[in-house]
């Protein structure tokens, strides 16, 4: 089968453009989807998602600086790795638009009266710069350049049956093709002599795309005055097309994005009254920062209203405040019985005593097959992760100067002879003994159960069965360490209700209560990390233990819906995090969510957390994090 | 016992030709003001980035000879100051590549230090204030270090395990001088100095080496060191095909999940 698509490969390509209807293998996008976001943030720097789409009429890719879209299958060879190099070749061209400045065309084709013919000449010239850079920069890619180009060119339609402005496009694309043209028609053809002298201009890898635009209006004006409509051209899959409208919305978007509210506080007394422009489009006059809600230093940190003495304020002038923060108060009901945790606002550089109500919530229990079946399915990775396990507890030590044990300590020898010598009476610990050394490690894993870990993956799971299955693999291999660890899970819906849930506690062994927990174990709804690490560093603290690990599993930044976003959200976690290594609690985190960069240097610190891009491979990950994290 | 002590790598040299570095920013000036104050000093940096042919080169430029310990976890305090052997029927005492520092007013470089064993960081504490002195227990001896002993250790904050972190006590006595890679136009010297490669390939080889680098934190824990750089560099200098070079020396050493692999391979062949 595979050596015959291969000859019928060769004979389509012989026989031109009967090749398409020849089926070539078919190579899926989500089959090299994660190979192709490496290579774009790798090539380009940048943090590019792909997604697929369905190009007509033929494949093509574009990108509206976010994403980049691709074909959702490629069967354009006979070869799988042209295949694969095709998708390759797209992602290059993507990015290289990215960074040589293609996309940076605001509003340049609103000069036109016909958009779409100076959309499609602009396209054809900036590629062609493109790939002149390409060729220069990179020569390794000149072989797939070529194959692809090739290809492509024996994919574009005849020239007579188009219109002279097509023709004039289509020139410029079969001459950037290394292709023949003929067959113009008159007025086509005398337009295309002065646009063919400038094409070498557009082929110079020091151009800009200033000067594209400039060539581009020069062409324009020769094929805008040839009679006839314009349709659009199709795009050269490799090169793939720009998408304007796509480009502005992305840029529409980023814009909206929430701005912070301007709080303006004066120093009288009773209510302030603050004129905020808010974000979003709605619009809100007033904010009333009532005075027991103003924020107060820490030294100052009395229960309840403050004195109505002016001095107590802390008043700073264009202060942000996430909008919602004064909306939502604690009432008695709120406190009862809750642990209230204080929460860092960084603007203030203050605390906000008694902030966040946290409660010890009980979880549903789950079906008692889960963790059987779990085990099933992973029975290979359990065996392997055991071992690995074993390893670390058996990491044996040569202890010295022992008084027994079952080999000499020369040293300790030595130094008694010296003694003797020096007419010293000498010790008699003369052994050396192998002993494991106690790791003594306190561990608490504190999984995000916000609703975002209820997602759902391209296997038709959610994140929230994978970190469960991961959490089971753990806890079996951790069987065999004396480690005393606890998994918690945490969520919140404002300030009000922090809710905390232990899986496991230290103290409790890993047996069927345990397993049903985890089984049971499910998304809520937001993530709002301060109190959560707060309260399990407290419990961490309260162990006597040489080590003690909080071990953070999240799936992407603090968040919760009272305001708690952004960088007041991310400040306060910090500050959690801070805490914790004042009590000698060492933090990591285990995040899923690739915009992590951006934030997590800053919240956890370099080096103090790890992404995990594949979500599927956790139950790997998270055991072999714990293995890395503790060895000695 | 001559196993134990081998295990423990000592280089101890004057070092006679000018190691070739080029410096990034003021480490040069900060180093040589941090040797006239007698003040310790700590490089910081991911592996692979230069930190000890800065000592060599500064070695060299002060005129020191140079000690070199590669810190391992199971170098312990007698392993650094020394120990009793015994020679015959006697018991002779041997310096520990420390001690010897301390005797011929070397620079003392203390290779990832992490590694070593806890206790062992306290040995060097009294060396690192301003009494600068070695206490040799089994000796009973105090030796006070000349003027031109330097402490250098190394420490890579990038390290992953908590155990092993620099504590606190013994941070707070170094003066620390940061390591990154070079910037592109140093890199590329770099690269060409060290490999004899041409301009080309350097700047080629520097181009895949940030490409890599954009990995970091995506399944990469360690980028691409211009260590490596110069690696593939001298492969490709002794006629291996270059991308056959780029995969042996920057692909294998730094991942090893199959999807990070092809990455890197796929960058390798659009560079070369």
């Amino acid at each position: 089968m595979a050596l015959w698509r291969r000859l019928a490969g060769r004979v389509g390509l012989a026989i031109g453009s009967a090749a398409r209807q020849i089926r070539h293998p078919t190579l899926h996008l989500r089959q090299v989807e994660k190979v192709l976001t490496l290579f774009a943030a790798g090539f380009s720097g940048l943090d590019l998602a792909i997604k697929p789409f369905r190009p007509k009429p033929g494949p093509s890719a574009y990108t509206d600086t976010a994403t980049i879209y691709l074909p959702e299958t490629v069967a354009e060879f006979p070869e799988p790795e042209l295949n694969f190099g095709l998708y390759k070749l797209m992602v290059t061209y993507q990015c290289a638009q990215l960074r040589y400045g293609t996309l940076e065309f605001d509003g340049f084709f609103d000069e036109f009266d016909d958009p779409e013919l100076a959309l499609d000449l602009y396209t054809v010239l900036e590629h062609q710069r493109v790939e002149a850079r390409l060729l220069r920069d990179y020569r390794g890619l000149r072989p797939l350049i070529e194959a692809c180009r090739a290809d492509a060119a024996r994919k574009r339609p005849a020239l007579k049956n188009l219109t002279p402005k097509q023709q004039v496009v289509e020139a410029l694309v079969r001459a950037g093709l290394h292709l023949e043209v003929d067959g113009l028609n008159r007025g086509a053809a005398a337009a295309w002599e002065r646009a063919r002298r400038v094409l070498a201009q557009a082929s110079d890898p020091e151009a800009l795309a200033v000067h594209t635009r400039a060539l581009t209006r020069f062409i324009y004006a020769e094929a805008a005055a040839l009679p006839g409509r314009y349709g659009r051209v199709r795009p050269v899959h490799y090169r793939g097309e720009i998408r304007p409208d796509r480009v502005a919305d992305i840029r529409r978007t980023r814009q909206q994005a929430p701005q912070p509210a301007t709080v303006h506080l004066a120093p009288d007394l009773g209510d302030f009254e603050v004129k905020t422009p808010l974000h979003r489009t709605r619009p809100v006059d007033h904010l009333v920062v009532r005075p027991e809600r103003v924020l107060v230093r820490p030294d100052r940190r009395e229960r309840g209203a403050l004195a109505p003495d002016a001095s107590d304020h802390v008043v700073i002038a264009d202060l942000t405040i996430p909008e919602q923060i004064s909306q939502v108060t604690l009432t008695e009901a709120d406190r009862y019985g809750a642990v209230l945790y204080p929460e860092w606002h960084y603007q203030l550089q203050a605390y906000l005593p008694e902030w966040c109500a946290l409660r010890d919530r009980p979880l549903p229990k789950g079906r008692p097959q889960y963790v059987e079946e779990v085990l099933a399915r992973y029975h290979g990775l359990a065996v392997t992760l055991r071992r690995q396990f074993e390893a670390l507890r058996q990491d044996p030590k040569k202890l010295r100067r022992q008084p027994e044990g079952e080999e000499v300590d020369v040293d300790a020898v030595v130094e008694a002879l010296a003694d003797l010598r020096a007419g010293l009476s000498p010790r008699e610990n003369w052994y050396a003994t192998k002993r494991t050394r106690r790791r003594d490690i306190a561990v608490a894993f504190l999984v995000d159960l916000s609703g975002s870990s209820g997602g759902w993956l391209p296997n038709g799971r959610r994140i929230i069965d994978v970190e469960k299955e991961a959490l089971i693999l753990l806890c079996e291999a951790l069987q065999v360490l004396d480690d005393r660890y606890a998994i918690f899970g945490f969520t919140s819906s404002t300030r009000r209700q922090c809710d905390f849930f232990t899986v496991k506690g230290f103290n409790e062994a890993y047996d069927e209560t345990i397993k049903a927990r985890l089984a049971g174990l499910d998304t809520f709804s937001y993530t709002r990390m301060g109190p959560a690490i707060r309260h399990a560093t407290r419990l961490l603290a309260a162990l006597d233990a040489k080590v003690r690990l909080l071990l953070l599993i999240t799936d992407g930044k603090p968040n919760d819906f009272d305001g708690y976003t952004g960088a007041y959200a991310v400040e306060d976690t910090r500050q959690a995090l801070l805490e914790a290594a004042q009590a000698q609690v060492r933090t990591f985190c285990l995040t899923i969510d690739s915009q992590a960069r951006q934030y997590m240097p800053w919240m956890f610190g370099e080096g103090r957390y790890t992404v995990v891009d594949n979500v599927t491979t956790l139950p790997v990950r998270l055991p072999n994090l714990y293995r890395v994290l503790t060895s000695s | 016992m001559g196993l134990e002590l081998d295990r423990i790598q000592v280089e101890k040299a004057f070092i006679e030709e000018e190691p070739y570095y080029l410096p990034v920013g003021n480490e040069v000036e900060v180093f040589t003001a941090a040797y006239k104050n007698r003040l310790p000093v700590m490089l910081k940096g991911p592996t692979g980035c230069g930190k000890t042919r800065f000592v060599q080169h500064m070695a060299y430029r002060l005129g020191r000879p140079l000690i070199t310990v590669a810190c391992h976890d199971d170098l312990t305090a007698s392993d650094l100051v020394g120990r009793y052997l015994i020679r015959g029927g006697d018991t002779v005492w041997v310096d520990g590549p420390l001690t010897e520092a301390v005797k011929l007013g070397a620079i003392c470089y203390l290779d990832e230090i992490v590694e070593a064993r806890k206790d062992t960081t306290v040995v060097i504490h009294p060396l690192t204030d301003d009494r600068r002195i070695l206490p040799i227990e089994k000796l009973g001896r105090v030796l006070k270090a000349p003027p031109e002993f330097m402490l250098v250790i190394s420490y890579n904050p990038g390290y992953q395990s908590l155990l092993k972190n620099l504590k606190h006590s013994t941070r707070q006595r170094f003066v620390a001088i940061e390591f990154t890679f070079p910037p592109r136009r140093l890199e590329v010297e770099i690269v060409a100095h060290e490999s004899g490669v041409d301009r080309a390939t350097a700047e080629a080889l520097v181009t895949l080496g940030e490409q890599i680098r954009n990995l970091k934190d995506k399944g990469l824990e360690e980028p691409a060191s211009t260590r490596l750089l110069v690696y593939a560099g001298q492969l490709i200098k002794t006629g291996v095909e270059p991308r056959l070079a780029c995969e042996v020396a920057l692909c294998g050493p730094i991942a090893d999940e199959p999807e990070i692999q092809r990455a890197i391979r796929e960058l390798i062949s659009t560079v070369f």
